[in-house]
């Protein structure tokens, strides 16, 4: 497991992730459920009608009123979570290369849904992974049980990213009363994602993009390059000084559409960089604002 | 002064060398790759665009490389120190007779002797060698390779030697030329010295052109033999078989006398006192095979002070044969017994010597025809040019021919491994600035 994991885990212990919207109904949990039910957190009183279980019937007011009335109560549920990883060419970078120790897109993404786990798990809920690498599709079914966040950790520590395969149709097995966290850097299947998470969104899930930008991506190095996308052959371009600016505003453009259409769908959409610490970028994404470790593109 | 064994494996290694120059000053220059997953960011207008660039960093690069191609060349090419101005020698080969006309031979030939095809070739330096030629001209060219060996070797700047061979008007032999013409690694110059013309050869030989036979029986086998091959043309002789009947004939004026006594002991000859058997004789590249009986032995030593000289031999050596001249004429002692029962010297080979006995007296003219036949044995020629010198190289020794150009060599060797490693360094160095700038 990554040495980054353990401070990390140690800084998100005691932050919850509640869910901004009463879940649907289901195992007793932390997260409010959109089913009343008679826990003893009072909400509100209820005339009582025929079929109402006489034991909610609250007799003290009934006394002093002569009016019936049924104590009602808002009931916990808990809520399954699961987080997509976007382990494609496009987020092995920037490449390591001599004794500069740089993270990657990969590594940051790794250690978010390690952080957002290990936040869901602390608060009983169900974590499960989907994850694109190398050689194909790693999924690990949701659990509650003890260990989990180290068994995810472990899991994606084993992944090389280079993966081929869209996310979209891996969005599409995941059911749409669960949390779903998209981890990715937004430059594969982007719009088909943003399609198919606006059918889970429109059937109830919560949707959280979590865009992780390097930051060799915002500021590229000096001198003229020959440009080369690692995920389509032949994409080369000459970067030219006097490119840059269009670069930058291209750039910019594209994560202002990002966030956009994640927001337009009803999700959240937070901006990772790779040089932040990965517990400040998990609190930022729980908080599903941007705080002082990120920046939104309109910040730029 | 620098000069080359193989001057187009050089000029091959400059042409490389201006080529490999060319290119980098032609080459494009290609920006370092960035692999960047926002490449389709990128404007699209700068797609393809190229930047060529000079690129003065990259000289020592290109210096070590022309350096190691260029010591590569002149080391395979053998490069070697040529000591300046090159000379071009005559060697003179002439006979030791003529040694006391060397002033006058020497202001006869000229200077140009030469021609290599473009220019005049003018000889700086002369030299002479005198040689008995008269038993073989082929003596002339050992001598002569013998003589430039010396010379060149104590003259190093010595680059081309002709050879000249002043041919004397009597030898012997011509056989030897043609054993060692091939020797000479150039063409020869022959020049007739003081030759008689055909004209007086003729008047001189053909006094009388028949074989008169004096004495002897009248089955004579060698009346016959001479009757048989009686060459029309040939000069005239007389042949004793009997010394009483030599004196007793009529003088019929002909300049050659062959002294054939039937006994096979001419009359200066020693009287064997055991007879010997021999398997032949040799004459004039002929042999004549068969089952002789000798009866004496030439007087090898009185016959040489006589100024006689052996025409044929037997078969182990021994003169068979001798010829003395007289002040008109000559007299040859046969010392060979024939039986009159035998076809022996009625057969083809016998032609060989009964040609010899009837030939003019004294060495053999060297005729215009003669040096004619000498002419056609390889690049022999009769005129005073000739199209190519022989390389005073070819003289010297092997191992010492190569010693300084081998000395050179290592060194333009050495220099081009030391500028490759340079090259592969440095190249080695750009690379790794380029990709830790990159990445």
């Amino acid at each position: 497991m990554s040495a980054m994991y353990g401070p990390m885990l140690d800084q998100l212990r005691g932050v919850r992730w509640p869910a901004r919207r009463a879940v649907s109904a289901g195992p007793a949990g932390a997260h409010r459920s959109i089913q009343r039910g008679t826990s003893g957190e009072f909400t509100e009183y209820r005339l009582y009608r025929q079929g109402d279980d006489p034991r909610a019937l609250d007799w003290r007011l009934l006394a002093r009123s002569d009016r019936a009335f049924v104590r009602l109560s808002d009931d916990r549920a808990l809520l399954t979570t699961w987080v997509l990883l976007d382990g494609s060419a496009s987020m092995q970078f920037p490449a390591v290369s001599g004794d500069r120790a740089r993270v990657t897109k990969w590594e940051m993404a790794r250690a978010v849904a390690v952080g957002l786990a290990a936040v869901a798990h602390a608060s009983s809920d169900p974590v499960g992974v989907l994850a694109t690498y190398r050689d194909g599709l790693l999924r690990i079914p949701s659990r509650t049980r003890r260990g989990t966040v180290g068994e995810i950790a472990r899991a994606l520590d084993a992944l090389e990213g280079g993966g081929v395969l869209p996310l979209a149709p891996s969005l599409a097995s995941l059911p749409q009363t669960a949390r779903i966290v998209v981890i990715t850097d937004c430059l594969g299947d982007h719009d088909a994602l943003v399609r198919q998470a606006s059918v889970l969104g429109a059937g109830g899930a919560p949707l959280t993009c979590v865009h992780i930008v390097a930051q060799e991506e915002l500021v590229l190095p000096a001198g003229v390059h020959l440009a080369r996308d690692p995920e389509h052959a032949g994409m080369e371009f000459i970067l030219h000084e006097s490119a840059r600016d269009r670069y930058a505003g291209a750039f910019t453009a594209f994560r202002e559409r990002v966030a956009h259409q994640w927001r337009a769908i009803g999700g959240t959409y937070t901006e990772v960089h790779t040089d932040v610490a990965p517990s400040r970028a998990v609190r930022a994404v729980i908080a599903g604002a941007l705080g002082d470790a990120t920046s939104s593109p309109r910040d730029r | 002064m620098l000069s080359f064994a193989i001057p187009w494996v050089f000029g091959v290694a400059v042409a490389a060398a201006a080529v490999i120059a060319l290119l980098h000053l032609l080459s494009v220059h290609r920006p370092p790759l960035l692999v960047l997953p926002t490449t389709r960011f990128v404007s699209a207008g700068d797609a393809r665009a190229i930047a060529r660039r000079s690129r003065p960093n990259d000289l020592v690069l290109l210096l070590l490389r022309v350096v190691a191609l260029l010591a590569a060349g002149a080391a395979l090419a053998g490069v070697r120190f040529a000591p300046a101005p090159a000379t071009r020698g005559e060697l003179v080969v002439a006979d030791l007779s003529r040694r006391a006309d060397s002033i006058a031979i020497a202001q006869s030939l000229p200077h140009v002797a030469t021609n290599d095809g473009r220019d005049s070739a003018r000889i700086d330096d002369r030299r002479f060698v005198w040689v008995p030629l008269q038993a073989d001209v082929g003596a002339a060219l050992p001598a002569a390779l013998h003589a430039a060996a010396q010379w060149r070797a104590n003259d190093p700047r010595l680059r081309r030697i002709a050879l000249r061979v002043l041919v004397p008007s009597r030898v012997r032999s011509v056989d030897g030329w043609r054993a060692w013409r091939e020797q000479w690694p150039g063409a020869v110059s022959v020049i007739a010295d003081d030759h008689p013309t055909a004209d007086s050869v003729t008047d001189k030989s053909s006094r009388g052109s028949t074989v008169r036979i004096v004495g002897g029986d009248e089955d004579d086998v060698v009346a016959a033999a001479f009757a048989l091959y009686g060459a029309t043309g040939a000069p005239g002789a007389v042949v004793v078989r009997d010394s009483g009947a030599r004196d007793a004939a009529p003088a019929g004026g002909e300049a050659i006398t062959i002294e054939w006594p039937v006994s096979g002991v001419p009359s200066r000859w020693e009287r064997l006192s055991s007879p010997d058997t021999v398997y032949g004789v040799a004459t004039r590249e002929q042999a004549l095979i068969g089952q002789f009986v000798r009866f004496a032995r030439a007087p090898g030593v009185q016959a040489e002070r006589d100024g006689g000289r052996a025409i044929a031999w037997w078969t182990d050596g021994a003169a068979a044969v001798v010829e003395r001249p007289l002040p008109e004429g000559c007299v040859r002692e046969v010392g060979i017994r024939v039986s009159n029962t035998g076809d022996l010297l009625l057969s083809a080979n016998a032609a060989g010597l009964l040609a010899s006995l009837r030939a003019p007296c004294g060495l053999p003219f060297m005729t215009p025809a003669v040096i004619a036949t000498l002419a056609g044995s390889g690049a022999l020629e009769t005129g005073a040019e000739q199209d190519s010198l022989a390389d005073a190289s070819y003289f010297l020794p092997p191992g010492e021919s190569m010693r300084g150009s081998q000395t050179l060599g290592s060194v333009m060797l050495l220099l081009a491994l030391v500028a490759l490693l340079l090259e592969t360094v440095r190249r080695r160095d750009r690379s790794g600035t380029r990709g830790s700038a990159v990445t």
